[in-house]
């Protein structure tokens, strides 16, 4: 007879981290926000007692390196009390300084893995249980830390390591690894943490980014939480995905063609879940792109109040009812200006960087645009396109 | 396009009037005024663009009538025929698109100037022409719209100081909060080291609460030692004298008692052994000198002897009947001996000697033998009995030597031989006596009587040797005693040593007694003995004060600790900076949109520059350059709201152009623009426009003519004959000339 036993798996709760890409600086908001994800774990924690879970692994991030306070530190700390079943935490690289352990120690029911391997063995109603975790050395590591840890045959294994799959990101500074070092170790399941979209990389053995606790910003969108794992008669029966994050982060697309705002809005309400907020991308050709061009505030207040969502940001890549391609055959200054934009449009990441940031000063803010996806930063040429034709459009009467 | 000939059937004043061969280059047309140079120009530029306008010179008339033949550039020959206010293609020629699209005002002011259309910059600086040559339709507004944008991009970031615009201002305000974070992510040293100041404080507080019960304690004892003085010091003279007590080895009590017990035994046994001593020398004094261990040796004989005395006795009565038995039978043959108990003595001295030795050596042997060992008696006692043997088989013999042979012979040899038996068998035992009280040495008497005596002394000598070993027992359990009392004292350096010691610890005892009685009495009172002075013992007041302090400092830490824990500032600074860097990243996108905005208009007016004003500005430039001996160029940019000529380093704008340059940089403009007006360029027509112009000036302008002369056909028309004549020597007589008569207006 194999073990038979339940466990909880989750990974990168960036506890403190407070969220980004939220235009509005409602105080209130960002304070709800930032709690949103002690409340995931919270909930996490009811999860692995309703369901009676035998340990628990943190797959590392537990807190945001530059947000980790005192206070989150001490609220972590008394959460893993409630908790009260082994909890096994291997360290990322947002944690692994290892702030205040003397301080404000963990509860005794929690082991925190050291950079070098780990294995820590069980007892589970009789049967053996093998955990296995090393936590990062630093911020950034190219060592692959994953093929450190080896099961032992005929015991079931869960290793615990923050780390980068390669198919899941090509990040070479944080622990790179392949699934093929993962294969063939006596390990039954990898509860990885880094990624933060859930992912199960494989199965036999299972291979889990079980993806953040709660999204961050407007790119973390969709269900956020944790990993109940059934392990029946020593092999994974069930791994059951629970959400439980706080904040729904929504990723809505919307098009404003033969719509008025009212039209506009039930398209939007239509997808959007009240509570949850909502990064919009609309599109389109109409009417409705000059007056979403006028007053974008009124837009985003007048959906947020329709719809019960908390609007973080709309990007527009609407244009009037006349195309511009329609306007780059003019031999006018118009025509000029589209074909400019097509131009710079069409220019590579690094080019359009730099014609973004080509004054002295603006070297101080490259790095907002350096960590914006190439769609965000086309989106700012069609933002500046849109402005000058209306400008021009407007002055000319 | 160029006009190859001119006639005019009516038209103002002129009637009837041919110009031919008019040069496709240039033509100058003099004449003095009145002499129709308005009327010419004003027919071919009528016909050639008809205007709308009513006020004109000379006034239109239903009569007005004539042709002008063209010739395009694509070889074409065009007849533009004019009749009335209408003009007409003759023979389904067709004039260029370009000129029908021309509005009357840009064609006068650019292809048929008088000196006023010359200073009307308007039509260049506004209008369709500014729109499609000096900017681009649509680009009239990309001024105002790019200063828009640049006041916008400004208010966020300046392009080349890092300071003073929202975006920096953020900036700066995140730099400030990073700072603020770092300095509040320091109390998570702080959280540390108030942890650790904590458990001190904890702790302290905890040792002082035990100190204060300890001193309180103290305090009431030094109280009562204060009060206890006196006892107190009596209590320390006597533990001084205790302590000035020799330290050497203490006599305990219970050595002591070993001590008494010792003595008392040796005592008791010196006693005893006297008792013994007395005993002994009493049974001593019984024997008289005689050797007590005699009779203990010889007792066995003396028992012997005691047990024959009956036997003697009845020897001896037999002895005595037989001796007169025989005295009657046979006087004489036996003479009866006088006393019984000495005829065995007697009857011995006739026997032969020699058993006698054997039985002497044997008894010697014997004796010898009790001395020196078992096996030498035996030996002796056995020497001893044969000698005994051959006495008593020679005492036998004797008598039946002596038988008679006749009946009362032998009834009497009977009876004498029965009374030599009984004599013999007496001597022997009075031999035994003589023996044992030869080696005793007692005073002799009958046999009898020596026989109970010397069983007497043989009692008294077994009794005296009991008395003797008792006596050396005692003595043996004396030295005995002696000698563990010696043992024992020697531990202490002898009797003496031991006997001061114990004084000493008596003394000592007592001191202790003493002291612990007096200590038992202050204690009994509560008074410590140990307890210090009062002084010594820190104050309760003091006490308080260092608790007081302690807790007021752990309160601090406590809650400098849970103001850490609760830090409400911390993660209000954490929101701040979130929703800045929100903020920020909000500004640097609509910065970016703005300066994208700019750089995209820029680009586009670089590429309508590059594509169509270069060729209108790089030939005004040049035109301006040749009426200017090159001391001018044009600096002309689609973003420049206005024109601007460059000398040198010295840029100037139309305000501070002087007339002269203002007319020069006009007309080079509006040749430049005729002559990109349209790919059919329509011949440019000027009325007396470098009248005004100084003759250096007049010089420049008809070199820039001649210039724009080679690609495109120039009409000067001028009453100035230095402008006539400038023009002919600057074309080295090439231009055509053409006089109007005066008498022919």
């Amino acid at each position: 007879m194999g073990a038979d036993f339940k466990f909880i798996h989750c990974a990168d709760l960036h506890l403190g981290r407070r969220f980004s890409g939220i235009s509005k600086t409602d105080g209130d908001l960002g304070r709800r926000l930032a709690d949103s994800a002690f409340g995931s774990f919270d909930r996490i924690v009811d999860l692995a007692l309703s369901e009676k879970a035998d340990l628990m692994v943190i797959s590392g991030d537990v807190f945001d390196e530059e947000n980790e306070t005192v206070s989150t530190r001490f609220r972590f700390s008394k959460s893993l009390e409630r908790l009260g079943i082994p909890c096994f935490i291997a360290l990322g690289n947002h944690d692994f300084k290892r702030s205040w352990e003397e301080s404000i120690p963990y509860p005794d029911n929690v082991h925190v893995f050291q950079p070098a391997p780990e294995r820590i063995l069980m007892d589970i109603r009789g049967s053996p249980v093998e955990i296995l975790g090393r936590s990062f050395p630093s911020k950034h590591t190219s060592e692959n830390l994953a093929v450190s840890l080896d099961g032992s045959p005929g015991v079931f294994s869960v290793a615990v390591v923050h780390c980068s799959l390669e198919t899941a990101s090509k990040d070479s500074d944080y622990a790179p690894c392949g699934l093929s070092d993962l294969l063939n170790r006596d390990v039954e399941y990898w509860a990885l943490g880094h990624i933060h979209k859930r992912s199960e990389e494989h199965r036999f053995p299972h291979v889990v980014y079980p993806g953040n606790i709660q999204g961050m910003d407007p790119s973390e969108s969709g269900e956020k939480g944790a990993y109940v794992v059934t392990v029946s008669n020593g092999k994974v029966a069930r791994t059951d995905f629970v959400p439980t994050q706080g904040i729904l982060w929504q990723d809505i697309r919307a098009d404003i063609s033969g719509k008025d705002l009212n039209g506009l809005i039930s398209e939007i309400g239509s997808e959007a879940r009240p509570g949850s907020v909502i990064s919009l991308m609309i599109r389109g050709k109409g009417d409705l792109d000059r007056m979403l061009r006028l007053d974008l505030d009124s837009a985003s207040d007048a959906i947020s109040s329709s719809t019960g969502c908390i609007v973080s940001s709309i990007v527009l890549a609407t244009s009037p009812e006349s195309d511009l391609g329609d306007l780059a055959g003019r031999n006018d200054l118009i025509s000029g200006i589209v074909a400019a934009a097509d131009r710079i449009s069409g220019l590579g990441r690094d080019e359009l960087l730099d014609a973004i940031c080509s004054t002295k000063p603006s070297a101080d803010i490259k790095h907002i645009f350096a960590g914006m996806s190439d769609e965000e930063l086309r989106s700012i040429v069609y933002d500046a396109e849109m402005l000058l034709v209306e400008r021009i459009e407007e002055a000319s009467g | 396009m160029r006009i190859r000939s001119v006639r005019i059937d009516s038209f103002g004043a002129f009637r009837n009037r041919r110009f031919d061969d008019l040069d496709p280059g240039l033509t100058v047309i003099y004449g003095k005024n009145e002499a129709g140079k308005t009327t010419l120009m004003e027919f071919i530029r009528c016909t050639l663009f008809p205007s709308q306008r009513r006020k004109r010179y000379p006034a239109p008339s239903k009569s007005d009538s004539g042709m002008i033949l063209l010739d395009t550039d694509a070889g074409e020959r065009i007849e533009l025929v004019r009749d009335g206010g209408n003009v007409r293609e003759a023979d389904g020629g067709r004039l260029p698109a370009e000129m029908t699209h021309l509005d009357e005002c840009t064609y006068r002011s650019v292809f048929a100037m008088t000196p006023d259309d010359l200073r009307d910059s308007g039509v260049i600086s506004s209008g369709d022409i500014r729109r499609r040559f000096v900017i681009v339709p649509g680009g009239d507004s990309i001024q105002s719209v790019l200063k828009s944008i640049e006041d916008e991009r400004s208010e966020y970031m300046s392009p080349e100081k890092r300071t003073g615009r929202k975006i920096h201002a953020k900036i700066s305000e995140l730099k400030d909060l990073d700072e603020r974070i770092a300095e509040s992510s320091s109390v998570g040293t702080d959280y540390s080291d108030l942890f650790a100041r904590k458990t001190i404080l904890e702790s302290g507080i905890t040792e002082l609460g035990k100190d204060s019960a300890a001193y309180s304690e103290q305090r009431k004892a030094a109280n009562l030692r204060a009060s206890q003085e006196s006892n107190v010091r009596k209590l320390s003279a006597l533990r001084d004298e205790r302590e000035s007590l020799s330290a050497s080895e203490a006599v305990m009590p219970d050595d002591k008692g070993t001590y008494s017990g010792l003595k008392t035994r040796v005592s008791g046994c010196r006693k005893d052994l006297d008792a013994r001593i007395a005993i002994e020398s009493e049974s001593a004094g019984c024997f008289s000198g005689m050797d007590p261990d005699r009779f203990r040796s010889l007792s066995g004989k003396i028992k012997e002897l005691v047990g024959k005395t009956g036997e003697y006795s009845e020897l001896n009565r037999r002895r005595e009947a037989l001796s007169g038995s025989v005295r009657i039978g046979q006087d004489g043959i036996a003479k009866p001996s006088g006393d019984a108990d000495d005829s065995g003595a007697h009857a011995g001295s006739r026997r032969s000697p020699v058993p006698f030795l054997i039985l002497s050596i044997g008894m010697a042997m014997a004796f010898a033998g009790i001395l020196a060992g078992i096996y030498l008696a035996a030996a002796g006692l056995a020497v001893s009995a044969v000698g005994l043997l051959l006495i008593l088989r020679k005492g036998k013999a004797a008598p039946r030597a002596s038988v008679a042979s006749d009946p009362a012979d032998e009834r009497i040899r009977t009876d004498r031989d029965a009374l030599a038996d009984a004599e013999g068998k007496l001597s022997s035992m009075r031999k035994e006596l003589d023996e044992v009280a030869g080696m005793t040495g007692i005073p002799r008497s009958s046999f009898r009587e020596d026989v109970a005596f010397l069983s007497d002394m043989a009692g008294k000598a077994a009794d005296h040797e009991r008395v003797r070993r008792e006596r050396s027992d005692s003595e043996r359990e004396l030295k005995n005693a002696e000698s563990d009392l010696t043992a024992f004292v020697s531990r202490f350096g002898g009797e003496e040593r031991f006997l001061e010691l114990e004084k000493q610890s008596g003394i000592r005892r007592e001191l202790d007694a003493r002291i612990s009685a007096l200590e038992e009495s202050i204690r009994t009172s509560g008074y410590e003995p140990s307890a210090g002075s009062p002084a010594d013992i820190p104050s309760e007041a003091d006490m308080d004060r260092r608790n007081s302090e302690l807790s007021r400092e752990l309160g601090d830490v406590s809650s400098r600790m849970s103001a850490i824990v609760n830090d409400a500032d911390a993660e209000a600074l954490l929101d701040r900076r979130a929703s800045g860097r929100s903020e920020l990243e909000g500004m640097a996108r609509r910065w970016a949109v703005l300066s994208l905005a700019a750089r995209i208009a820029n680009d586009a007016c670089d590429s309508i520059y590059e594509s169509s004003a270069p060729d209108v500005v790089r030939s005004a430039d040049r035109y301006i350059g040749l009426m200017t001996g090159g001391r001018y160029s044009l600096f002309n940019d689609l973003r420049e709201s206005d024109i601007v000529v460059v000398s040198g380093d010295d840029r100037k704008r139309e305000d501070r152009w002087s007339s002269g340059l203002g007319d020069q940089v006009k007309l080079s403009l509006k040749m430049a623009v005729a002559r990109e007006l349209s790919q059919e360029r329509p011949p440019i027509l000027l009325d007396d426009v470098l009248l005004m112009f100084d003759s250096d000036r007049k010089r420049g302008a008809c070199r820039a003519l001649l210039d724009l002369a080679e690609d495109m056909q120039v009409m000067l028309f001028t009453c100035d004959a230095e402008t006539r004549d400038l023009m002919e020597e600057e074309s080295s007589g090439k231009a055509r000339m053409i006089v109007l008569d005066a008498a022919c207006p």
